[in-house]
């Protein structure tokens, strides 16, 4: 346990070293060049401005942290589900896997105006961006994930047999799993940014919205405590799905630490 | 032939379909345009404007292309610190986590504030964009060599540099254009978010505009625009791995859905 504890603390000193290092320079160079706040906030001002209204803050990062967490569902269940069919049949790769792709490559924020013309100004948008943008990682590991099963324990099933849709639950999901929490540990960041997207082409509350705010207003420190705040709740959710999948996962290679 | 057939064959059926079911429902409901316009609207619109767009196009190119340049370039240098000194990767490794988590978009507005209406915020969100996938790859293609090589060259007496130049960096080219796959459409996404807030030019200016002014078939034939652009891309940066990477397995064809591995990268 101790052993554990230091070895995690040794991992965290660097970092927190460095980040210090970063805010300490930052707030010496904004006092020392008497930065006017609009241009770049000190940290120290960021921090105050944080805890100053607390209550403003906690409640427009609920409303993005539920469109967020409602479009990463929403884009899960979708990749999943074409990445099954698409790992059942060849020809189903074809012909949707260019779409996928297509979908990929076009800037979400290009066609998420089209959004709040359809759907006006609800939480709709903001999950369909933040879907838009996570399904696909989740589509191709799910298609890998599902296909790259160990070949001779396959046969074993088929001369067992075992139907296709045992192989499916017994076999293939559990090796397709690992693959899932990986492309879910990106997806989490990523829907974060969807729905902040969402929101800035056209919302009244959340981060997104108090972000385009405050950016037309010019109250800098205003952006940079939505943005912190955002980094958190992105840092914050990684490691929840990293915990859930140490969990999950308990019996996979991937979450045995390399030194015990 | 027979192959090019089957390969383009099922994508191009299932663009079709989407089309037609796109085409028939805006007819048979008569959506309105500024909702949403027909495919054969936007086609007559991209037709006309194909010239002005391909100008645009070529603003938004210049931006990514740079920004991919500098995030590729930061990528490159920041896996060979990490692969080599594991301070380094202890300290700078999870602060570029930290920039990934970080929603660009949201920054985009202050780097124009910073450094005004001109090229270098779109270069700079091109940039901060593109790095993460290139470092992270980096990094583990660096260390992914043959153990063999490296203990016969270490028992030759090759130093670090010799080492890297003739294994370490052909081990990890791989990974650097799986990386590039991903980075090139990263780029012009980039490049659009920074046109977003305020360009003079660009396929992300005209996006915006036309769309502000609710011109549908206008928006959606510049988005055309972008995504072709973005697909022929990725085929070339396919092309050019093919091309460096003649001798990696990788590259080799095989069997069922060979061909679409460049798709999916």
């Amino acid at each position: 346990m101790a052993h554990r504890l230091i070895a995690r603390y040794r991992g965290v000193v660097p970092p927190l070293v460095l980040l210090a290092a970063i805010v300490l320079g930052l707030e010496v160079l904004v006092r020392a060049l008497r930065l006017p706040s609009y241009l770049l906030p000190a940290p120290s001002a960021v921090a105050a401005e944080l805890a100053s209204s607390p209550d403003y803050y906690l409640a427009n990062a609920r409303v993005t942290l539920v469109e967020a967490v409602g479009g990463l569902a929403l884009g899960s269940v979708i990749g999943f589900g074409l990445g099954a069919l698409m790992a059942r049949s060849v020809f189903a790769e074809r012909v949707l896997m260019p779409l996928a792709v297509g979908v990929r490559v076009t800037p979400i924020i290009a066609i998420a105006p089209i959004f709040i013309i359809w759907f006006g100004f609800t939480i709709w948008p903001k999950l369909v961006v933040a879907a838009l943008i996570t399904f696909f990682p989740v589509l191709t590991n799910t298609v890998v994930g599902l296909r790259s099963v160990d070949a001779r324990t396959l046969e074993l099933l088929r001369s067992l047999h075992a139907s296709e849709w045992e192989i499916f639950t017994r076999l293939r999901v559990p090796n397709a799993l690992p693959y899932l929490f990986a492309a879910l540990k990106v997806g989490v960041s990523l829907s974060l940014i969807g729905a902040v997207v969402g929101e800035l082409v056209g919302a009244r509350e959340g981060l997104g919205h108090v972000i385009d705010d405050a950016s037309i207003n010019l109250v800098t420190k205003t952006v940079f405590s939505a943005v912190v705040a955002l980094t958190g709740m992105g840092i914050v959710l990684t490691e929840v799905a990293s915990a859930v999948e140490r969990r999950a996962l308990f019996w996979h290679e991937s979450q045995r630490s390399s030194h015990q | 032939m027979a192959t090019g057939v089957r390969l383009l064959g099922p994508p191009l059926l299932g663009v079709a379909a989407i089309v037609l079911v796109w085409e028939a429902w805006t007819r048979v409901l008569a959506v309105p345009a500024f909702i949403m316009p027909a495919p054969s609207r936007i086609v007559l619109r991209f037709q006309d404007d194909a010239l002005v767009l391909g100008g645009q196009l070529a603003w938004t190119l210049l931006e990514a292309g740079l920004g991919l340049g500098i995030g590729v370039l930061i990528g490159i240098v920041g896996a060979t610190l990490m692969a080599h000194w594991l301070l380094a990767e202890r300290a700078l490794l999870p602060l570029a986590v930290v920039i990934k988590v970080m929603p660009t978009i949201a920054l985009v507005p202050i780097l124009i504030t910073w450094i005004g209406y001109n090229l270098w915020p779109k270069v700079i969100v091109a940039a901060i964009a593109t790095f993460f996938p290139v470092l992270i790859n980096m990094v583990t293609g660096l260390r992914a060599v043959d153990t063999c090589a490296l203990e016969f060259l270490q028992s030759v007496g090759a130093n670090r540099a010799e080492i890297y130049r003739r294994l370490r960096w052909h081990a990890a080219l791989p990974y650097l254009f799986s990386a590039l796959k991903v980075a090139i459409n990263l780029s012009l996404i980039g490049a659009i978010v920074g046109e977003w807030f305020g360009a003079e030019v660009g396929i992300g200016k005209v996006i915006r505009q036309t769309g502000l002014k609710m011109d549908m078939s206008g928006m959606f034939a510049a988005i055309v625009m972008l995504v072709v652009a973005g697909c022929a891309l990725m085929v070339l940066v396919g092309w050019i791995e093919r091309r460096v990477l003649f001798w990696h397995a990788s590259t080799q064809p095989e069997g069922e859905g060979a061909g679409l591995q460049w798709l999916t990268g």
